[in-house]
């Protein structure tokens, strides 16, 4: 099979295209374009696009139409970042774009965002796997900075700062009208913005540092002769000689066309992390967005499911939060292993969406977290709780879906009553139901939070969903739920759980 | 040690002396021999236009810093009048020494004076019926301004008598007319010149009146195209804008019949605005460009050099154009190798279903040129054709609008590349999608994609399917499009972004293993050498001990042959036949045998000004072929001319040694692929 595969990424100091095809399991880059257009400049300081820019940005995408014209591409995916997402007038100028070249842009949210980063790291990084161990992920964009950390295969930590290049800079050229010393002062602050997870890093097993972002490669390059892995003792040779005296430096980078302030942003906050690593090499990453998308659309394309491992990532940081709010770790556990259960045989017979399993088992395990705060009436602060969160790889939308499904499981019967289901869309009621169904099902067989049935097999027949158990203690109060429930799961799908004990 | 350069103009004056003398090589048919004194002033003509405005412009504004090779413009000024003057005494004297040897063979430039009195009729009836129609005789008076004298063309000037007043009256020399006349007398073929003819009849056009002298007279004007391009938002209209002013230049030569009368050179000097050391007394015929499109008489053809037949690419006689180059790179060398092959992929594209672009770069395109035809072909078949039209190539400009215009009308997508920056790059993309896979298959070259000047210039060219060159081809159109920034490549390399770097880095490495006392060679063929950074790069590299061999057609600022700076240094210069286009480059980098091509020389504006692409030649047989070819020009001893560390070009002699002339063996050696054309070319040499 020989695809085409393309990827348009509107940054916030450029926009680039990829085109790729992709032939026996393998890519073969055709394009990849790189024009530099200054949208975050200012919409940081401005907060929205004039014309002219706007203009700009149409007259480079109708060169990337007709390039992807040229080779006849027809499967492709064009976002948007950090710049777009803080406009004013962003929805203005994707429908300018739409109309007049064909291109529909999509604004992504930061989340998705890391996530599809994440996923180009995953098939551009040799030795992913072990990289995951322990290692610390530094990434900086205009607008965010985040920092992930993977500890034994799994992601343990993901935290965002509102800490991008360009709200350094700003602050940057502030400070520098103060002070001529300005560099310490602004990696004081960075200090301080950060400093409340050096904690959770310092005295981790972190073997890898890997640094991530859009001056990565300039840094790289211009001060480190494009090597491909950093040494302490270089890079703090490099962050001396910038913290003192940078003229020299400075005219360097500044001759090759590069922002000063950007990649001084860059090297002082990739500075505030290596201090806390172990390792005393820095791995710079060049990866990018393009990447990410045109391996989601292979993904799709080809059913492959190569990405799951992204997707327990989401499960662990669940997880996470859900610890950190003194969850019932083991009962919210139980729930998801048995919502999973039902879920799985249910998927068999009936439509879900391809992320509901997602949205499932991130409502296991979230749907207590208001108790943190309030025990009486914890299901509305779940719910405010829950949309307001920020995961790797799930949407504001997906994520207010999760919160929903919560209302729903902990009290379906008053779930319409709730004023904060007034703002339901029609067209997600129905996920609503079928979710909530599963979970507060799965729910009701951990009533007493003991564990006490164990699900062994579950088989839907006629219109009878037989849910086989074990159970060494008196389940009583499970069985008790369990028929409440079951009313619900019988108007949701018009099916009979059927609880049997072995 | 004091580093030492050559002056770029005088050096330049040096390459036009040795065009000259080639007028002076008795084995080439006579007419070869004049037209190489018509070169000399075609590039004279070119190099007043370019250079001496700017000169000119720089001793006005007080600019006195000396430049490289420490003389001051206003020096530098007086050195090129002085050498001129010489140098025009010297091709009237060899266009003589031809006149007089054509004669020996029956064939004779006469004066309208010299001809017998019964042919007299004949040319008065001539200037009647065929001359006088299109003369527009022009009066000079305080009531008239002074008329519009073109650059290059020729005028004569008549002092004529008005009411006891002398008056000059202006008359051009019409260029639709031939400029030597032949006729027969008596057996021989004799040729009156058309202004000698005109002077003849010169009272006819001024009746009632007295003629009482007359001269022939040409002026040069400046013609260096100025741009202001920072707030150029269309190149195209203003370039349109520079051409049309470019007519209104400046005055910067008055050539003038020598003996012409002193009132009517007084008059020309004030009404052009011409100082006296810019004005050229003329000894013999005007104008000798006229021998470049003169062909001798029917039956006389053994006069003229025989018209070379390029050979075809043996390896691109038949067969799937596409499938030959994705077998294997091919090479092809101009003109010795027919430039239908470009033409033909070109054609064959636009035809070809399974292509879906095709991206060229045109710099100086020929007049019917079948490329562009071609490229018509495409778009109206549906392709994405983008052509890189470079406005700016000098004195083509108006040229390349009119095609420019012409492609945008067929629905080509026409760029006229990176403002600031002349794209002098020669490459061709063509995407096809293929049964399998999309593939890109690359033409790049040396020289441009004329089909006119590859029959008389030397030029490479390469074809290649691989991908790393299909790619970096596919950035490269791009970044000319100004939709990308980022110039990272594989193959390719990209002035002004790293091609002076990659020069550098290639010669650093020639140094560090000579220091390493390892064999370190470079050799090295351009059109010119002038900029100080490679200069200066080629020294220390001298000092470190690497054995560098240029070939340089033209100016050479480097001094080779200086002890202690420049000793392991040889420069040598090839005039013939040929124009001496192509630029290659060696490094023997330890036993690599690196070989590049490239569209740029060693000069400031190649490599910071203009865009430009290097590539290497990967194909092992093709870069053995290539260096076996620097071998042949460094071995010629016909048409080679070696620079001493004064500036002197000194004619190699080939004396007591086997004669190795590099053009002419590679015009007769027949071979049908690279290895056996490697074998053939060892045999001769």
């Amino acid at each position: 099979m020989n695809q085409l595969y393309g990827a348009i990424d509107l940054g916030s100091n450029s926009i680039k295209m990829k085109i790729v095809q992709y032939v026996d399991s393998s890519f073969k880059c055709l394009e990849n374009i790189t024009k530099e257009v200054d949208i975050g400049e200012a919409v940081f300081t401005k907060g929205y696009l004039k014309h002219d820019k706007v203009e700009e940005i149409i007259s480079v995408l109708e060169y990337f139409k007709q390039v992807m014209e040229t080779y006849e591409v027809e499967r492709y995916r064009a976002v948007a970042t950090s710049a777009m997402r803080f406009t004013e007038n962003s929805q203005n100028i994707m429908e300018l774009i739409l109309m007049k070249t064909g291109f529909k842009v999509e604004i992504l949210e930061d989340t998705v965002e890391k996530f599809i980063t994440y996923k180009s790291i995953r098939d551009n990084v040799p030795g992913f796997q072990e990289i995951r161990q322990g290692s610390l992920l530094v990434e900086l964009n205009t607008g965010s900075c985040d920092v992930s950390m993977y500890l034994k295969n799994r992601l343990v930590m993901n935290e965002e700062f509102f800490l991008g290049t360009k709200i350094l800079k700003n602050l940057m050229k502030q400070i520098e009208a103060m002070n001529v010393n300005y560099l310490p002062v602004v990696g004081e602050f960075i200090e301080a913005r950060t400093n409340h997870i050096f904690r959770m890093i310092k005295n981790k097993k972190i073997h890898h540092y890997l640094v991530v972002g859009g001056e990565v490669k300039p840094m790289k390059d211009l001060l480190f002769g494009g090597s491909d892995e950093i040494l302490r003792r270089d890079f703090e040779k490099v962050y001396q000689r910038i913290t003192t005296d940078h003229r020299e430096i400075r005219h360097l980078v500044e001759e090759k066309g590069v922002d000063w302030y950007e990649l001084v942003s860059t090297v002082l906050l990739y500075h505030t992390f290596f201090k806390l690593v172990k390792t005393d090499v820095m791995v710079p990453v060049n990866v990018n967005l393009r990447d990410g998308i045109i391996a989601g659309l292979i993904e799709e394309d080809y059913q492959l499911n190569r990405y799951q491992l992204f997707n327990q990532d989401t499960i662990f940081l669940a997880t996470s939060i859900a610890k950190r709010y003194k969850t019932n770790l083991p009962h919210v556990k139980w729930i998801q292993k048995n919502a999973l259960i039902i879920f799985g045989e249910m998927k068999q017979h009936y439509p879900f969406d391809e992320r509901d399993e997602v949205i499932l088992q991130l409502s296991a395990l979230l749907h207590e977290i208001g108790k943190f705060t309030r025990m009486k009436d914890y299901m509305n602060t779940s719910f405010s709780k829950i949309k307001n969160l920020s995961v790797l790889g799930i949407t504001e939308e997906e994520m207010k879906l999760v919160a929903y499904v919560c209302l729903m499981m902990i009290s379906p019967k008053d779930f319409k009553k709730n004023e904060n289901a007034v703002m339901v869309r029609e067209d997600q009621i129905n996920r609503i139901f079928k979710l909530g169904a599963i979970l507060s099902l799965a729910d009701a067989l951990d009533k007493s939070k003991r564990q006490k049935i164990t699900l062994t097999r579950v088989t839907l027949s006629d219109g009878d969903l037989k849910l086989t158990a074990q159970a060494q203690e008196d389940v009583t109060l499970e069985y008790w739920d369990y028929e409440q429930k079951r009313r619900f799961f019988i108007n949701t799908y018009g099916i009979h759980p059927r609880l049997e004990f072995v | 040690m004091e580093k030492l350069f050559f002056n770029r103009e005088l050096s330049w004056l040096n390459f036009n002396e040795r065009v000259l003398m080639e007028g002076r090589d008795s084995s080439l048919p006579i007419l070869e021999r004049l037209k190489f004194s018509g070169i000399f002033s075609n590039n004279l003509d070119e190099f007043f236009m370019v250079r001496m405005g700017s000169i000119k412009e720089q001793i006005r504004a007080g600019y006195e810093e000396e430049d490289s090779s420490g003389d001051s413009p206003q020096v530098i000024y007086e050195k090129i009048v002085g050498r001129v003057k010489e140098l025009v005494a010297l091709q009237h004297e060899i266009t003589r020494e031809c006149l007089e040897a054509l004669k020996t063979r029956d064939i004779e430039i006469l004066e309208v004076s010299e001809v017998e009195e019964d042919f007299q009729t004949r040319i008065f009836q001539y200037f009647h019926a065929q001359i006088f129609p299109v003369l527009t005789p022009m009066a000079v008076d305080f009531s008239r301004p002074f008329p519009y004298i073109s650059g290059k063309a020729l005028y004569i000037a008549a002092r004529i008598k008005v009411a006891d007043k002398s008056q000059l009256a202006i008359v051009q020399i019409p260029q639709i007319l031939p400029r030597l006349i032949p006729f027969k007398e008596q057996g021989k073929t004799a040729y009156l010149l058309l202004e000698d003819i005109i002077l003849s009849q010169l009272d006819k056009l001024f009746p009632g009146h007295s003629v009482e002298s007359a001269g022939i007279f040409r002026i040069t004007r400046n013609a260096d195209l100025e741009l202001i391009q920072d707030v150029a938002d269309d190149l195209l209209l203003v370039i349109e804008e520079a051409v049309k002013k470019r007519k209104w230049g400046e005055v910067i030569r008055l050539e003038i019949k020598e003996g012409t009368d002193p009132w009517i050179q007084r008059v020309l000097q004030s009404a052009l605005s011409v100082n006296s050391n810019e004005i050229y007394q003329i000894p013999g015929m005007m104008e000798l460009t006229a021998w470049l499109a003169f062909s001798p008489p029917k039956g006389r053809e053994a006069l003229a050099q025989k018209p070379y037949k390029a050979k075809r690419n043996p390896q691109m006689t038949k067969g799937n154009i596409f499938k030959l180059i994705r077998e294997g790179d091919v090479f092809v060398h101009h003109p010795y190798e027919s430039f239908d092959v470009v033409v033909d992929l070109v054609q064959k594209a636009s035809e070809d279903p399974k292509v879906l672009a095709i991206k060229q770069t045109l710099y100086r395109v020929s007049g019917d040129s079948a490329i562009i035809r071609a490229l018509e072909t495409a778009a109206e078949r549906g392709k994405q054709v983008t052509v890189l039209v470079e406005l700016m190539a000098r004195f083509d400009e108006e040229n390349n609008i009119s095609w420019a215009k012409r492609l945008e009308k067929k629905g080509v997508n026409v760029i006229y590349g990176l403002v600031g920056y002349k794209t002098h790059s020669k490459i061709t993309l063509i995407v096809r999608k293929e049964m399998k896979e999309i593939r890109r298959y690359v033409h790049l070259g040396t020289g441009n994609y004329n089909n006119i000047t590859a029959k008389r210039y030397t030029d490479m060219g390469y074809f290649t399917a691989k991908e790393s060159y299909g790619s970096d081809a596919s950035m490269f159109f791009n970044m000319i499009s100004g939709f990308a920034n980022e110039v990272v490549t594989h193959t390719l390399v990209v002035a002004p972004y790293n091609l002076r770097e990659k020069f550098y880095e290639l010669i650093d490495t020639e140094v560090a293993n000579a220091r390493m006392g390892k064999k370190a060679r470079i050799i090295a063929k351009m059109n010119a050498l002038v900029d100080d950074g490679m200069v200066d790069r080629l020294y220390e590299a001298s000092k470190a001990g690497v054995r560098i061999e240029l070939i340089v057609r033209g100016i050479c600022t480097l001094v080779p042959g200086v002890q202690g700076l420049s000793e392991n240094i040889q420069v040598k210069s090839i005039i013939g036949e040929f124009l001496e286009h192509s630029r290659i480059y060696y490094f023997y980098n330890d036993g690599r045998n690196e070989v590049y091509l490239s569209s740029a020389d060693w000069m400031t504006r190649n490599l910071n000004r203009r865009i430009e692409l290097l590539f290497p030649v990967q194909d092992p047989v093709i870069a053995r072929r290539i260096r076996l070819i620097l071998q042949l020009y460094l071995g010629d001893n016909v048409k080679s001319w070696r620079l001493d560390s004064h500036g002197n070009y000194l004619k190699v002699s080939g004396e007591g040694e086997k004669a190795l002339w590099a053009h002419e063996i590679l015009k007769e050696l027949q071979y049908k692929d690279n290895e056996s054309f490697i074998a053939y070319l060892k045999e001769r040499m």
